[in-house]
């Protein structure tokens, strides 16, 4: 497994938590304010678990990146181990 | 009293929002599953040095695997699109454009043209290709419900089976087995059954994979016109059992509510496994059985209870909150649904009857087997229709 493709997949999850972090904000505002009756109240409130639900998401992604990052770093000293033992 | 006050074209903005928003957590599980499915593929050539990176990497498979799938970003995109579709169903209805929706939902072919018209999809020009390959499946007896939910195995790659059976009194009947979603992790592209074909299959969205569906019975039925020496228009009375999985099953289910279909089929039975078809109007006179885990939550995706009806049977099985991805595999809704059919007469109200009334093709003998994948061909310019290769 090579470092570099470890880093890149980790700054792409981060990406990820960026875009996922604003667009459950996006959900947010467009919560179609002008819609009355119960089935806007009903589906507003879907709307809402939604958002809930990404913005949890974007925890979980951020969550992934952090572990991403971290194996990196053991793949980096195990590496770096395996030098200094060569040498 | 309540007070609705509500612009349509406002409503069909916000679902466009939602359905926006679904596409990008499309995008971004893709990159997250793909990039760590590119990692899992290096772990395979080369290993890993040590059992700390071992544990370091096992977990953050499972990690990736998790926020990627049916419980993470897959999961979150399908639920935004089951309620772009609500947004736009109340949309149309409150705009009073009911020939609209009715021209949206009213045939695989013409629905691309007439919502495309609207602004709502943007697939025109682009074309169904249907290519017969050797088939997969083995012709053996079905027998039972579970045998027809087996059928769906193997299906990858965009694949569609059709199963011709000898119908009890003379003819043939036919079970088309829909493909699910070939991965939780799809990029859009020339296989229609992927993610970006879901729940919008009930206004149209998925008309293309429908239209392949389509096209993979009609060529085999008309294969066995030629047999038969009968005319290609003969055999659209013989009945039609649909059957699909995930969503597979929306699929098959949105082909038994479309009047266009009906019109050349008879479909007299759909048999879904883990797939959200609570909101689909299957005609009343389609012998519906859909299975469900509890814990499953993709049959859960559409916030709504299957309907309560004679002809629909909804077998919920299990127990807990609808949280557990694994519920969901294919294999696991084969064991359940061969287990209620074998369970003691009337452990499992409805599911003898739903069996008995599916006469037509179980225990039927099977005359042949055939095999289609269906692929989006590249934009044709208007007016230049569909295409198929092959059968």
């Amino acid at each position: 497994m090579d470092v570099a493709e470890v880093e890149a997949l980790a700054r792409r999850v981060e990406e990820a938590v960026e875009v996922v972090g604003v667009r459950a904000g996006g959900l947010a505002r467009s919560s179609g304010e002008w819609w009355e009756g119960p089935a806007a109240d009903a589906l507003r409130a879907s709307v809402d678990t939604r958002r809930a639900r990404l913005v949890a998401l974007a925890d979980e992604l951020a969550w992934l990146a952090r572990s991403l990052r971290a194996l990196a770093s053991a793949l980096r000293a195990s590496a770096d181990d395996g030098l200094g033992r060569a040498s | 009293m309540t007070r609705v006050a509500v612009r349509s074209e406002d409503l069909l903005a916000w679902a466009g929002a939602l359905a926006s928003t679904a596409e990008v957590l499309r995008d971004e599980g893709s990159a997250v599953a793909g990039g760590a499915a590119r990692l899992a593929s290096g772990v395979g050539r080369g290993g890993l040095p040590g059992v700390g990176v071992l544990g370091a990497w096992v977990g953050v498979e499972a990690d990736a695997a998790r926020v990627a799938g049916p419980a993470g970003l897959w999961g979150e995109a399908l639920a935004l699109d089951v309620l772009s579709v609500r947004l736009r169903l109340a949309a149309v209805a409150y705009a009073g454009a009911e020939d609209l929706a009715a021209a949206a939902l009213a045939g695989v072919r013409s629905g691309v043209a007439r919502a495309a018209s609207v602004g709502w999809f943007d697939e025109t020009g682009a074309r169904v290709v249907v290519e017969r390959v050797p088939p997969r499946w083995t012709p053996r007896t079905l027998a039972g419900p579970g045998d027809l939910v087996a059928l769906g195995d193997g299906l990858d790659g965009g694949r569609v089976r059709v199963v011709e059976v000898a119908a009890p009194g003379g003819g043939s009947a036919w079970v088309v087995v829909v493909p699910g979603t070939q991965s939780w992790s799809p990029r859009a592209g020339p296989q229609p059954f992927d993610l970006t074909t879901d729940l919008a299959a009930v206004t149209g969205d998925a008309t293309l994979a429908g239209a392949g569906v389509v096209a993979a019975l009609d060529a085999a039925r008309a294969a066995s016109a030629r047999r038969r020496a009968l005319p290609p228009g003969a055999l659209a009375t013989e009945p039609v059992v649909l059957v699909g999985h995930s969503q597979g099953g929306l699929h098959a289910a949105s082909l038994a509510a479309d009047d266009g279909f009906r019109r050349g089929h008879r479909v007299t039975h759909v048999l879904t496994t883990g797939a959200p078809i609570g909101l689909v109007e299957i005609p009343e006179d389609v012998r519906v059985l859909s299975v469900e885990h509890a814990d499953d939550p993709v049959p859960a995706l559409d916030l709504a209870p299957n309907p309560a009806r004679a002809s629909w049977l909804t077998l919920r099985l299990g127990a807990g909150p609808p949280v557990d991805v694994a519920r969901h595999g294919l294999e696991g809704y084969e064991r359940t649904v061969r287990a209620a059919a074998g369970a003691p007469l009337g452990a499992v109200p409805g599911l003898r009857a739903w069996q008995a009334s599916a006469g037509s093709v179980l225990g039927r003998p099977v005359l042949g087997v055939s095999e289609v994948v269906v692929t989006r061909g590249a934009r044709t310019p208007p007016g230049a229709g569909w295409q198929n290769r092959g059968p």
